[in-house]
């Protein structure tokens, strides 16, 4: 034991209640042990942090609430704190300003500083800030930021210098090492010979992970865990746990964070949802978000996963097969966090330029990847844990070599030439139709150690409704050892370096594999009946539904030369296309006259406005339609969706009638597209009922009092009886900032 | 259960989802759906189809084969269910076939099973039926019975019967030439209705499938056989169905085969059965006409020209039957001015003024039907029921001959007991005291008080006498406007123009019955015609009945007849109390000839007095 061990915890977010209340519990419990732990908090050094990503405007008052809970917050344990600005010194910012100032903008994810490679540590939370991968880094916003936290990183630094050696600590605790303060922390702990614990929420409810010397990010803990529990047959019971974990995952329990999605796709409406024929053959690709890869060099691969995609793509032009694409939700943004702008702008490409036997789900549509996992013949996951989920569930699947779990999967993909990647969707395939029992069985060890071994559940604090800390335990004598095992197991770690994890004893060793392998017989037999079972209802499914014809009226505007092909790319089958074309100079109610009139006689149910300088989604009409169908009542009238929004040429940069742009009001809709004060402009928003489209378009014109019919068409719009679905399924080429052709 | 089933639906997602309910209790091995599909341009009809699919597809629970015909686009009633069947029968030998509005009992399915095994090798047995609408009678000695109406509401048959079907009837021209309809049908008011359906559906102007199946059966000789139980309802009716809009007046309530299921002795058609279905509107309340008959109705079609078909009667009888539809009174009055017989316009009257509360009236009605058409079931029934209470003999006269007259005449006359008392007083005073004269009666309808005077003679007189009966036997003439009762004109009452109408054979028949006919003159004619000829001829009058009803009647009765009177005869007047025109009439002659008479009343309108 060292007795009187000082132990530093790194706590400057002092909002990050639910990580910092491991510090103070674990710092609590290290002082009864008698150790001497202090904390070293923040009061607002920084001009931007992670903390103050949303923050706009309010950046000083939030700062300002930030550093009063860390201090009230530690203050409640009686733990001794130190705060940063008290170990800055005057000259600490200018100098590092100066410093910054020498550093090419270009350069600043790899700016050094003397040895330290402080770019590598502040790069990550400025992905993470923007939400951006490394095309981002050169966009004017992101770098003014980007060197904010190059100066802030050495300012810390400095200041952390003069910490460790005002009070010498024998070990260091550090949140997630990832967050540029944490990385400078921890990066520091290592250079100066210091061990450090990190941790971070872990991958199950209540829990946390907690590494020794390693950022959050790293695969090595999890591959040091696996390897140590990978000779050890489960008992039924840990099969069931294992089995029961993926289970609620599928509907988004579990997990220790909220589910990214709250819809459920039916399994047995994936493939006509998809619009793939039931007996052809699926390789799934999933996705993840960029920047969650960008801001970590464990993740780092030689090809990004559009490049993969790129070819797969390519490759997909010769063979049979389909390839499903499926883009993590999050891309699109979520709650406040902004989209991936910059990855759907390429999403949006390759979608116009993949041939039929390959379907983009962009990240608004509503389809579950684990509703496809049951509909799939092979999977691609780059990084997701979609990869292992995928493969529990019988399906052969590759990922990146770095993938957290790449152990376990089929193939990982190191070579990505075409030839290569030929080979790899055919081996999948292959693998997939002689997939056995006994394939589970690294899956299910390796899931079992990373949601059984791996994370720490405490028995004095946890996490309630994923965000907020729960100190459970009444008074300090609940924190003495042999109270909570694992917070004595993190206590028996910094003060004499017992393990983390827990290792396999010589009777779990020798365990027999009988009953893991009759579990796992029986979950590969269930499993294969399910997927049975989901094909051949898929497959009723589809053979009973309708296709109702949906009537695209294009409008062409005479004297505008014609947009070469059409940019409709639909899923949906039955299409009868008509030409609208007004004059160029035909004022507004002469050109919804011009729509009314090409209305005539259709007879198709729904109804689809559209040019040439808009690219619908391709599943827009399909699933819009099928909403529509389903409406047996005849509540809707339309659905209503939201746009991507880009410059000719570039990248798109806004998003209208969304979840984060709803633009609810005309005003608020025009600011972000000049061009729908034309009123049908708004159309091409909508799939309409066919009578539902007249009825708007008469009310439009049959205003006398002067009240513009583009107010009244979006006021029509906005009805309840056409359903805002707030999702972008449109990319709007906005030509010249105000008008729609 | 191992007999295949075919389930056809359309656009009705809540009655194939209770009617696929019972096919799964059932838990046929084999089922097979046909779907038609959407018309293009009908409004949510996508979503209506869509959601009838998704009634049975997810929901198909237990172990079994399933094939479907799941149409894209709509090919109408016609050639959907019948190339559907076609379809069915492609796969199978023998099954059962249930539209998405028929809701069978689960005994259906037992039933339709047994009995196609039972009479799988039976060629002339086409068709099993879980209909039935006998409003609750029994028929024959089994669970089942023999017949010619192909009830479509749930349904099987064999692959071997199926055969024979030709949606273009092509065999029809030959059928109607060689008397077909006549075979099969006794009455003609059957045979035009399916002649003319039949017709309409060769020619194409009806989009069905099941006229041309019907017609198979009799091109074919086929019985098909309908349970004692009604074993499907039809749940169908109302603004979602094709052909059954209107609501449900039709289709009985379900009741499931009690007991086992019992073999008649002998499987025929059984014609009077048929015809009671066809009477009782089931045939043409079956969904091809209705609609349009009721359309017809509603639109003023000259109804009383369309009451003249027997189509245009089974929907008056609808409509009657719902509630006292004035329009369609009327228009039965109107028919009745014709003075040319009609099946079912008295009856149909009855049922009106049965509604209406007017069961004198009614029974009257039901009586005149009664008296041209004596085989009409139904009106004999009515009749029955309206008279199970009749008037007890405590309220006749204390008189034992008349007590034994009164009996025999009342089913032949309008007149009440009191009237009728009076009456027969007056003639068998007449003829005891020997008063010089004939009696004449005027307005004889069914003969009744025709009949009795003429006993009254016959028993009485001690000279030879003669009962002059005058009636036009086709009805009475059209009223004035002097004809009111209680400021109501003579038809708005419904005893107008042609009531109160008797063939001279129902005179002539209950005199018979008393042995009196030989004392018996008719005179035919209205009576501004025949009285000025025939008053010579007529006589000294000892007893003058007059039954003239309307003002002209009683003014040419009083005209013509009145000084034929001998003194001391008597004269009785059946509507001085009812009809203003007759009370009219009357006064005016007597104030014309300066005469006062002791009038006597009998009851509420009869009144008589003595020259």
């Amino acid at each position: 034991m060292t007795a009187g061990k000082r132990i530093l915890f790194f706590a400057p977010f002092g909002g990050f209640k639910v990580h910092h209340q491991f510090d103070a519990v674990v710092a609590s419990a290290l002082r009864l042990r008698g150790c001497e732990p202090f904390v070293v908090l923040c009061d607002g050094i920084y001009a931007h942090c992670d903390v103050l990503v949303q923050s706009g405007p309010k950046a000083a008052q939030d700062c300002a609430g930030c550093a009063g809970k860390g201090k009230t917050f530690f203050g409640s344990f009686d733990l001794p704190t130190l705060q940063l600005r008290a170990f800055i010194e005057p000259n600490d910012f200018p100098s590092a300003e100066r410093w910054a100032d020498q550093v090419p903008p270009a350069d600043y994810a790899e700016a050094r500083h003397e040895d330290l490679e402080i770019g590598r540590w502040a790069t990550s939370s400025v992905f993470s800030y923007f939400r951006i991968s490394v095309d981002g880094l050169t966009r004017p916003d992101v770098r003014k930021v980007h060197r904010q936290f190059l100066i802030n990183s050495l300012v810390t630094y400095r200041a952390l210098s003069r910490i460790v050696e005002k009070v010498k600590p024998g070990h260091f605790c550090v949140f997630n090492a990832r967050m540029a303060p944490y990385r400078v922390a921890f990066e520091f702990a290592k250079k100066a010979g210091i061990p450090v614990v990190t941790h971070e929420r872990g991958g199950v409810d209540d829990s946390f992970s907690v590494y020794d010397d390693e950022n959050c990010l790293s695969s090595r803990p999890m591959f040091r865990c696996a390897d140590l529990w990978k000779p050890v047959p489960l008992t039924r019971e840990e099969c069931s746990h294992t089995a029961d974990y993926l289970a609620s995952r599928e509907t988004g329990k579990g997990i220790n964070y909220p589910s990214f999605y709250s819809y459920n796709t039916e399994l047995t409406r994936v493939r006509r949802s998809l619009r793939i024929p039931e007996s052809a053959r699926i390789l799934l690709v999933v996705t993840s978000s960029e920047f969650e890869q960008a801001y970590s060099e464990h993740y780092q691969s030689n090809a990004s996963q559009m490049e993969v995609l790129d070819r797969l793509i390519e490759l997909f032009k010769g063979r049979e097969e389909y390839l499903v694409i499926r883009h993590h939700p999050y891309i699109a943004g979520m709650h406040r966090s902004p989209p991936d702008y910059s990855f759907l702008s390429r999403a949006y490409r390759q979608a116009e330029t993949a041939p039929p036997n390959v379907r983009i789900v962009m990240p608004s549509e509503r389809m579950s990847s684990y509703a496809l996992f049951w509909n799939v013949d092979a999977c691609v996951a780059f990084f997701s844990t979609a990869g292992i989920e995928a493969a529990a569930r019988g399906i052969a699947t590759a990922s990146f070599p770095k993938a957290h779990y790449h152990q376990v999967m089929t193939r990982t993909i190191s070579d990505t030439t075409l030839e290569a990647l030929d080979q790899l969707v055919s081996e999948l395939f292959q693998r997939t139709h002689t997939w056995k029992a006994d394939d589970l069985r690294p899956i299910y060890r390796f899931l079992h150690a990373f949601i059984a071994k791996l994370p720490r559940r405490f028995k004095s604090f946890g996490i309630d409704k994923h965000f907020l800390p729960q100190i459970r335990f009444k008074d300090s004598s609940d924190l003495l050892p042999g109270m909570d095992l694992e917070l004595d197991r993190i206590c028996d770690h910094i003060q004499r370096g017992a393990p983390l994890v827990p290792v396999p004893t010589q009777e779990e060793l020798g365990r027999d594999a009988s009953e893991e392998s009759q579990f796992l017989h029986d979950q590969w037999e269930e499993s294969r009946r399910k997927r049975s079972e989901v094909r051949r209802q898929g497959e009723r499914f589809t053979h009973w539904r309708l296709t109702p014809p949906v009537a695209v009226l294009r409008m062409r505007f005479t004297d505008l030369p014609p947009s070469a092909g059409t940019r409709l790319r639909p899923r949906h089958t039955e299409v009868v296309e008509r030409l609208c074309a007004p004059t160029r100079s035909a004022d507004d109610r002469e050109t919804l006259r011009a729509v009314l009139a090409a209305l005539e006689g259709v007879r198709a149910p729904y109804v689809l406005v559209t040019y040439d300088s808009i690219l619908h989604d391709e599943s827009f009409l399909s699933s819009a339609s099928d909403e529509l169908l389903d409406d047996s009542a005849l509540k809707l009238r339309g659905l209503f969706f939201g746009g991507w929004i880009a410059p000719v040429g570039g990248l798109i940069d806004r998003q209208i009638f969304t979840q984060q742009a709803p633009a609810e009001k005309y005003e608020e809709a025009l600011a972000i597209l000049p061009a729908i004060r034309q009123p049908h402009a708004l159309l091409p928003f909508c799939l309409f009922r066919s009578e539902a489209l007249k009825l708007s378009l008469e009310k439009a014109l049959s205003d006398s009092g002067g009240k513009a019919a583009a107010r009244i068409l979006f006021a029509a719009l906005h009805q309840p009886d056409f359903r805002k679905t707030l999702l972008p399924m449109l990319l709007i080429t906005d030509a010249r900032g105000s008008e729609v052709h | 259960m191992n007999t295949p089933v075919l389930f056809l639906v359309f656009r009705r997602p809540e009655l194939t989802r209770r009617v696929f309910d019972a096919i799964k209790q059932a838990r046929p091995a084999k089922l097979f759906v046909a779907a038609d599909g959407p018309r293009s341009g009908t409004s949510g009809e996508y979503e209506q189809c869509q959601a009838t699919r998704d009634a049975i597809c997810g929901q198909i629970d237990w172990e079994c084969q399933v094939q479907t015909l799941l149409r894209d686009k709509n090919l109408g009633c016609k050639l959907a269910v019948s190339s559907a069947i076609d379809w069915f029968f492609e796969h199978v030998e023998e099954g059962i076939i249930l539209e998405d509005d028929c809701l069978p009992d689960l005994s259906f399915f037992g039933f339709c099973e047994a009995l196609l095994d039972k009479y799988r090798d039976a060629p002339e047995v086409m068709h099993i039926s879980g209909d039935n609408f006998q409003a609750g009678r029994s028929r024959g000695d089994g669970s089942y019975y023999g017949s010619s109406y192909a009830h479509i509401w749930g349904w099987a048959t064999w692959r071997r019967a199926w055969k024979h079907y030709d949606v273009g009837m092509k065999c029809f021209p030959e059928f109607k030439r060689s008397g077909g309809l006549e075979r099969i049908f006794d009455t003609e008011a059957e045979r035009a209705y399916w002649l003319k359906n039949l017709e309409r559906t060769y020619r194409g102007d009806v989009n069905t499938w099941d006229f041309q199946w019907t017609f198979s059966l009799w091109a074919h000789n086929g019985i098909a056989i309908l349970p004692n139980a009604n074993l499907v309802e039809n749940i169908g009716f109302g603004a979602g169905g094709t052909h059954t809009v209107a609501a449900n007046k039709w289709s009985p309530p379900l009741r499931a085969s009690a007991g086992p299921l019992i073999h008649p002795s002998l499987l025929v058609r059984d014609r009077q059965t048929d015809e009671f279905t066809f009477s009782s509107g089931a045939i043409s309340g079956e969904r091809k006409v209705t609609h349009s008959l009721w359309k017809r109705l509603a639109s003023r079609l000259k109804p009383e020209r369309f009451l003249e078909t027997s189509a245009g009667l089974a929907a008056a009888r609808i409509l009657l039957k719902r509630n006292a539809n004035t329009r369609v009174f009327h228009a039965l009055n109107r028919s009745k001015s014709r003075h040319t017989a009609k099946r079912n316009v008295d009856y149909l009257r009855a049922l009106y003024f049965q509604r209406r509360g007017e069961l004198s009236s009614a029974v009257e009605s039901l009586k005149e039907e009664l008296r041209y058409f004596p085989d009409h079931v139904e009106a004999a029934a009515l009749l029955t029921k309206l008279q199970q209470s009749p008037q007890s003999v405590g309220e006749l006269p204390d008189d034992p001959e008349f007590r034994e007259l009164y009996p025999l005449v009342q089913p032949y006359t309008m007149l009440s007991a009191s009237r009728l008392w009076n009456l027969f007083r007056l003639a068998r005073n007449a003829c005891q005291q020997d008063l010089e004269g004939n009696i004449v009666e005027c307005g004889v309808a069914a003969g009744g008080s025709s009949a009795l005077l003429a006993t009254a003679i016959a028993r009485h007189s001690r000279r030879p006498r003669r009962l002059f009966a005058c009636d036009s036997f086709s009805g009475m003439p059209a009223p004035t406007a002097a004809d009111a009762h209680k400021g109501l004109s003579a038809e708005a009452t419904g005893w107008g123009a042609g009531t109160c109408a008797a063939p001279e054979a129902s005179l002539l028949e209950v005199c018979r019955r008393l042995g009196v006919a030989d004392f018996v003159e008719p005179v035919a004619g209205f009576f501004g015609e025949t009285l000025p000829l025939n008053r010579d001829r007529i006589g000294s009058i000892a007893l003058l009945h007059m039954d003239g009803d309307w003002y002209e009647s009683t003014r040419d009765i009083l005209v013509n007849l009145f000084d034929s009177v001998t003194a001391g005869g008597c004269v009785q007047i059946d509507d001085y109390g009812h009809w203003d025109g007759c009370r009219k009439a009357v006064s005016e002659f007597t104030e014309s000839r300066g005469l006062t008479f002791n009038i006597q009343p009998i009851d509420y309108t009869g009144v008589w007095f003595e020259k």
